[in-house]
């Protein structure tokens, strides 16, 4: 049991123990220091709180008999907020086309369904099917959504959590809006935790990275990202050594980030919350103008040379011994 | 002394960093001039463009990694027909020199990233440290200096005995140039910085030109540091060893920060006594520790032309304060007496060669025009107009061992000429930011985790 529990992610890896330990205390000291300021900006959360559109698609009603993965195996099976097996996700999943499609084709459905439909939001973390239904959610609600569809599918999904540094726009949209948070990123000089899903296509571990709409990609100036895009040294850098794969996320892993988000400081939360909806009304306009494939294309040619590549070539006056 | 009285004079005792015989456009643009800050815009041109092209050459030929680049943005040396065209030059972004494997890989991407020849570099043990494989090539001649973001990611630049030198010389050159009123040779310096021959920090390495301009140098921190000890300074640990080491450190930093005070705040005494010439060169928020403790023994000095102050790095004190430069300049006149036109702020970064230096007269950053040539550009990689801010970018021409072509995390406000001091050419104002989302850095924050309890 313990065994599998590990697999699983159930038990909190030391490296997210770590990140956690060393992000709250500076949290806590914000907090703190700006008591007033945190309970004025949660009234004003009250008296004008944030608008979440509703979900622009309906799930499907889930029919008895619907194929889906009854599998054990690792990275198959359900896990902490990751339900597979759940009837609303396997609708989904054969909506999207589990079982009459080729897996990548599959795979890209789910991920483009993600990633257009779910919107980022600050919210308290719950189960894949309540994000499912809300159409909202952090990086790690998408994450366990996609892990969830894919799985049901009988593709193996994982997940891949790292703290990270923010290009600036994101961090002007997302973290200067909310002086407790920039306060908070600040003193630790990244974002305490972020992820990106993987799912085993035709052999190998694909990156999925369905975090943000194509309008907010567009706002913020970024490619539209696609299967297999890994975000590193796009949107974000992530820090050395912080980098985990798992199967699962562990138990208590939303206790302190629900805590923060629903109670302490729901004000800031709805403060980004609506600054990020801003921006997507403002993508909107760039993706009606441009037209989304021309808008990528011209972005994406920026970015590859922005960070060019060393394939490392043998040089033969470095010898190892 | 006169400012052409600089070069005489320093080329004298710095003969060692002179080439012989000077034998390329970028050797010359450095070595000839007789000012890095005061040539007409005309002659500095010709130096530069000379310089840039020569260099942008020497890297698409010898630099794979750079060529590739270069063809993936449709360049080469024959567009470059003038300064107007250094814009076509591709920038790396600094992240770049961030993005490296560790262990073994680690030596041949350093040796990858070279575009001068990688000398015979033996690496012992099957997964060396990046502190390990800085020792080889450090056996080799080559320098791999490095910088550290609070992040703990490091910034690695190779650079060869010649690209060192340079850096050694231009450092000299423009922080001199500017204090002239105040330069002899028997001055004596306190390094406020590591010593340059226990680290590899770039900031500390450079400064090693110091121990050849005046007659003593003492250091502020006077003890060996590696890649590992800064990081974990930064708070970046990966085992329960390293989580000792760094409580250990912690815990000695109080002791050590006090007897530190207390030789300078002895030397300060002694030079004082003996009506000595005097150099502080490095972090501000050290000096400010110092000023700190005398300012609470109600001690004050009268140094008056007889000393100065050359900061750099960043003016953060606190992991919360920022110490703005002019109350900086205000607290040494009061305390030391050093008049504000003795105190200067210097910008440079490991990543380059180039370095700007406050003049006397207004403080702004003013640029070795020579040699080395700043873009200030906005997020489409365009020059910014003069009065706008934007990314400080640089082309270097003297960086031979890598491209030096790099855009930045920094953000700078530029104007065409100082509107203070009369010398030609582009300024930049003189505080420096990060650009929003960029990990803080700069050498000052990096020594103030070192030493800081906090």
């Amino acid at each position: 049991m313990i065994r599998e529990w590990r697999e699983k992610g159930y038990i909190m890896p030391a490296k997210m123990l770590k990140i956690t330990m060393g992000a709250l205390p500076s949290l806590i000291k914000v907090l703190m220091r700006h008591p007033i300021y945190v309970m004025k900006s949660n009234m004003a959360a009250k008296k004008n709180p944030v608008k979440y559109e509703k979900p622009s698609y309906d799930v499907p009603e889930y029919v008895e008999g619907m194929p889906y993965c009854k599998s054990n195996e690792r990275y198959l099976r359900p896990t902490h907020l990751c339900n597979p097996r759940a009837k609303e996700i396997i609708a989904m999943a054969n909506y999207l086309g589990a079982y009459k499609l080729p897996a990548w084709d599959f795979a890209n459905n789910v991920f483009n369904f993600i990633k257009k439909n779910i919107k980022l939001a600050f919210v308290g973390l719950d189960r894949e099917v309540d994000t499912l239904r809300r159409g909202t959610g952090t990086c790690i609600h998408q994450l366990s959504l996609f892990a969830a569809l894919c799985r049901a599918g009988g593709l193996k999904a994982r997940y891949k959590l790292y703290s990270l540094a923010l290009v600036e726009p994101l961090y002007q949209n997302m973290i200067e809006v909310s002086p407790i948070m920039k306060s908070w990123y600040d003193a630790l000089g990244s974002f305490m935790l972020h992820g990106t899903a993987e799912v085993y296509v035709d052999g190998k571990w694909v990156v999925a990275d369905p975090t943000f709409t194509p309008e907010y990609e567009a706002a913020m100036g970024l490619p539209l990202a696609k299967l297999g895009d890994d975000p590193m040294g796009i949107w974000n850098y992530p820090l050395h050594g912080t980098v985990m794969a798992l199967e699962g996320l562990p138990y208590g892993v939303g206790v302190a980030w629900n805590f923060l988000v629903n109670f302490i400081a729901k004000g800031e939360r709805v403060k980004i919350d609506r600054s990020m909806n801003e921006a997507r009304k403002y993508g909107k306009k760039i993706l009606h103008e441009m037209g989304a494939e021309e808008y990528d294309a011209s972005v994406r040619a920026k970015y590859q040379a922005k960070i060019p590549k060393i394939t490392l070539e043998k040089v033969p006056s470095i010898m190892f011994e | 002394m006169l400012v052409q009285d600089v070069k005489t004079k320093l080329d004298e005792i710095l003969h060692d960093y002179i080439p012989s015989p000077i034998s390329n456009p970028a050797e010359r643009a450095l070595y000839e001039p007789k000012t890095f800050y005061g040539l007409p815009d005309k002659e500095a041109n010709e130096y530069k463009y000379k310089a840039i092209k020569y260099a942008f050459q020497h890297h698409y030929e010898n630099n794979r990694f750079y060529r590739e680049m270069c063809r993936e943005n449709d360049v080469s040396p024959d567009d470059i027909k003038s300064i107007d065209d250094f814009s076509k030059i591709p920038l790396i972004t600094h992240r770049f020199f961030k993005d490296y494997p560790s262990g073994r890989d680690f030596a041949v991407w350093l040796a990858n990233l070279m575009s001068t020849e990688v000398p015979k570099v033996v690496i012992k043990g099957k997964n060396p440290s990046f502190d390990d494989v800085i020792d080889a090539f450090s056996q080799a001649g080559v320098m791999v200096t490095y910088s550290s973001g609070t992040t703990g990611k490091f910034t690695f630049i190779p650079r060869d005995a010649s690209t060192y030198k340079m850096g050694q010389y231009a450092i000299g050159r423009s922080a001199i140039e500017m204090l002239r009123e105040w330069y002899e040779p028997d001055a004596n310096g306190f390094l406020l910085f590591p010593n340059p021959k226990k680290t590899n920090i770039y900031v500390g390495k450079v400064t090693n030109v110091m121990y050849d301009l005046v007659k003593d140098v003492q250091v502020a921190i006077d003890r060996k540091i590696t890649t590992q000890i800064l990081r974990i300074s930064m708070g970046v640990t990966f085992n329960f060893k390293e989580k000792m080491m760094s409580k250990m450190i912690k815990t000695a930093s109080r002791k050590m920060n006090e007897d530190m005070v207390t030789r300078i705040v002895n030397w300060i005494e002694e030079m004082h006594r003996r009506k000595e010439r005097i150099i502080f060169a490095g972090a501000p928020f050290i000096l400010n520790m110092a000023l700190d403790r005398l300012e609470k023994e109600g001690k004050t000095y009268e140094f008056g032309e007889r000393g100065a102050v050359l900061t750099g790095g960043g003016w953060k004190i606190y992991e919360d304060k920022r110490l703005p430069v002019e109350v900086f300049r205000e607290r040494v006149g009061k305390i030391l007496g050093i008049p504000p036109h003795n105190c200067l702020d210097l910008y440079a970064m490991v990543e380059s060669n180039g370095f700007l230096v406050h003049c006397p007269e207004g403080h702004y950053f003013h640029i070795p025009k020579n040699y080395f040539h700043v873009r200030v550009i906005d997020d489409e990689g365009e020059d910014v107009a003069y009065g706008e801010e934007g990314r400080f970018a640089f082309l270097d021409s003297i960086a031979m061992s890598y491209p030096g072509f790099i855009s930045t995390g920094d953000k700078v406000r530029i104007h065409d000429e100082c509107p203070v001091c009369g010398r030609e050419g582009p300024v930049l104002e003189p505080e420096v930011e990060r650009i929003k989302g960029e990990e803080i850095r700069g050498c000052a924050e990096e020594m103030r985790r070192i030493i800081m309890e906090e």
